[in-house]
């Protein structure tokens, strides 16, 4: 789970902290632009990082215009502190963008486990252990260091490649699987159905609970099957069960609630069959029907504190917000476009410094609760 | 077959702390998460026993409800709340939940507190003695209060 995030002169973000507090889960909370997607935009880098696409100058990275106040002047900096199985990873970059270059280029790059260094970077020079090799300073040397399956940085990397980041776009889902899809799901779950067939294909025990999931919301639902249709190609389509009979529908189809409910169904399923899972769910109360939302909301949260996973989302809705509480809610507070995002602060704090005793919805329908004085 | 007529039920906390004693609650019972159905905060007790009509017990009879109060130290409050029309026709399907400290019993000497800043960390036997028999919650079929107490540990009252 992560421990602690440090991002420096990233966007709005100047030396920004995050401490996850007693409970890992969280809600991010602030009104637009105040940060919030800037984190989980930090957290698609490191991803991206992990997986393999190293370079940083990518337009769907790190531009100019990702520098915070301080411009190009000075660093952008991510920390991020994880513990995986009782072990503290420590993995931090640092992107420069000198005056003459034309891309983003690492100035220093490192990852500790319990304090013991994995490896260390100063501009090209990396050294892992006693041995020191030169890179180019435009790529991380984290997804290139060779390492045994159960080396501190492969399990690290596995565990930031398989961190579950979505801002779904539901129109934006293909119905049909595509062998050029990768094999991650993308940020707005375009590849989700290739992605859930990859991930049956690896752990075909989630089908019957990623089954079991929909029913729950959708009670005439049966199953669903890929069906082939070409040679490199299969779509997904929903059975439904009406007066003994069966119709099915193809995933396309589905309305975007329903498609949505579809993808938390495998979300679940994942963090039900697996330990220290990590998902970070930008909105996830769009396009679902809001008498739905809190017992869907309810039911990610139970799964995710019942099996070590980790969840934080980011919501406006006051369904999903009541579903988090006072102390695992987090408010992100900003002034205005030329102030950089003040530090964050959980409800408890807010109401304890603002001596605050109304109702939650009333403080945010009003604003009040942004107000950051 | 839509889910509201299924057996399920809705929570209607009386305020934002009663809310968060009701995702304690509804933590503690997974298998049933999407079978229960968290309303707004109503504002006060008496806005809470307000809402119990528009839930049409008679027209969904799979719908059971929580009430959960706070009885801010007045022990005939529930008793109160029990004899009300609306309520005490569906006695066998709505469920009190109400916070409730008697004044021999206040925190801070006799509480088990660990950081005065921090969620109390409660001693189920001694919250189990410290609750008059009468105000223990009715909700014998999800589990014992208590134990239900405990969840919510964001309440201030505990």
């Amino acid at each position: 789970m992560i421990k602690r995030m440090y991002v420096d002169n990233f966007r709005c973000l100047t030396n920004f902290e995050f401490k996850v507090g007693e409970d890992k889960n969280a809600l991010f909370l602030g009104e637009n632009g105040a940060g919030k997607s800037s984190l989980l935009k930090i957290l698609s880098i490191l991803k991206k990082i992990a997986r393999g696409n190293n370079g940083l100058a990518d337009k769907d990275k790190l531009t100019k215009q990702d520098y915070g106040f301080a411009g190009t002047k000075k660093p952008i900096v991510f920390e991020i502190d994880i513990e995986i199985s009782q072990r503290l990873f420590t993995y931090g970059i640092w992107i420069d963008y000198p005056e003459t270059f034309f891309k983003p280029r690492i100035k220093k790059e490192q990852l500790f486990v319990d304090g013991k260094a994995c490896f260390t970077r100063n501009l090209a020079d990396i050294s892992v252990g006693k041995a020191v090799f030169s890179l180019d300073w435009h790529i991380a040397a984290l997804p290139i260091i060779q390492a045994h399956p159960s080396d501190p940085v492969n399990i690290f990397r596995d565990w930031l490649k398989n961190m579950l980041l979505m801002a779904p776009v539901p129109a934006q889902i293909k119905g049909e699987t595509d062998d050029n899809d990768d094999v991650a799901l993308d940020f707005c779950a375009s590849n989700f159905v290739s992605w859930l067939s990859s991930i049956l294909g690896q752990y075909p025990h989630l089908y019957g609970n990623i089954a079991q999931y929909i029913k729950e919301f959708l009670p005439d639902f049966g199953h669903f099957i890929f069906f082939d249709v070409g040679k490199d190609s299969r779509e997904l389509k929903l059975i439904f069960e009406k007066n003994g009979g069966d119709f099915s529908i193809p995933f396309e189809k589905l309305s975007d609630g329903e498609k949505l409910l579809f993808l938390s169904g495998a979300v679940f399923a994942i963090a039900q069959s697996r330990k220290n899972v990590f998902c970070f769910w930008d909105e996830p109360n769009n396009y679902i029907s809001v008498s739905l939302l809190d017992g869907f909301i309810r039911k990610m949260l139970n799964c995710f504190k019942q099996n070590d996973g980790q969840l934080w989302v980011v919501s406006h809705n006051i369904e999903i917000i009541s579903g988090f509480n006072d102390d695992n809610s987090w408010i992100f507070h900003r002034n205005g476009h030329t102030d950089a995002t003040l530090p964050l602060q959980t409800i408890a704090e807010f109401r304890k410094t603002k001596n605050f005793t109304g109702s939650l919805a009333t403080a945010l329908l009003t604003g009040d609760i942004y107000d950051a004085e | 077959m839509p889910n509201r007529h299924k057996w399920h039920i809705v929570v209607v906390p009386e305020d934002d702390a009663t809310r968060q004693l009701g995702n304690g609650l509804s933590n503690a019972f997974p298998a049933i998460a999407t079978r229960i159905k968290f309303l707004r905060e109503a504002g006060g007790w008496t806005d809470a026993v307000a809402t119990i009509k528009d839930l049409e017990l008679d027209k969904y009879p799979n719908r059971r409800v929580l009430l959960i109060i706070d009885l801010d130290q007045d022990d005939t409050r529930l008793k109160f709340i029990r004899s009300q029309p609306e309520i005490s026709k569906f006695n066998n399907r709505i469920f009190i939940l109400g916070s409730f400290i008697a004044a021999e019993y206040a925190p801070p000497e006799n509480f088990p507190v660990t950081e005065p800043d921090k969620p109390r960390i409660v001693d189920r036997n001694r919250v189990r003695a410290a609750l008059p028999p009468h105000c223990m919650p009715a909700i014998a079929d999800f589990a014992t209060g208590p134990e239900i107490l405990e969840s919510g540990r964001s309440h201030e009252n505990i």
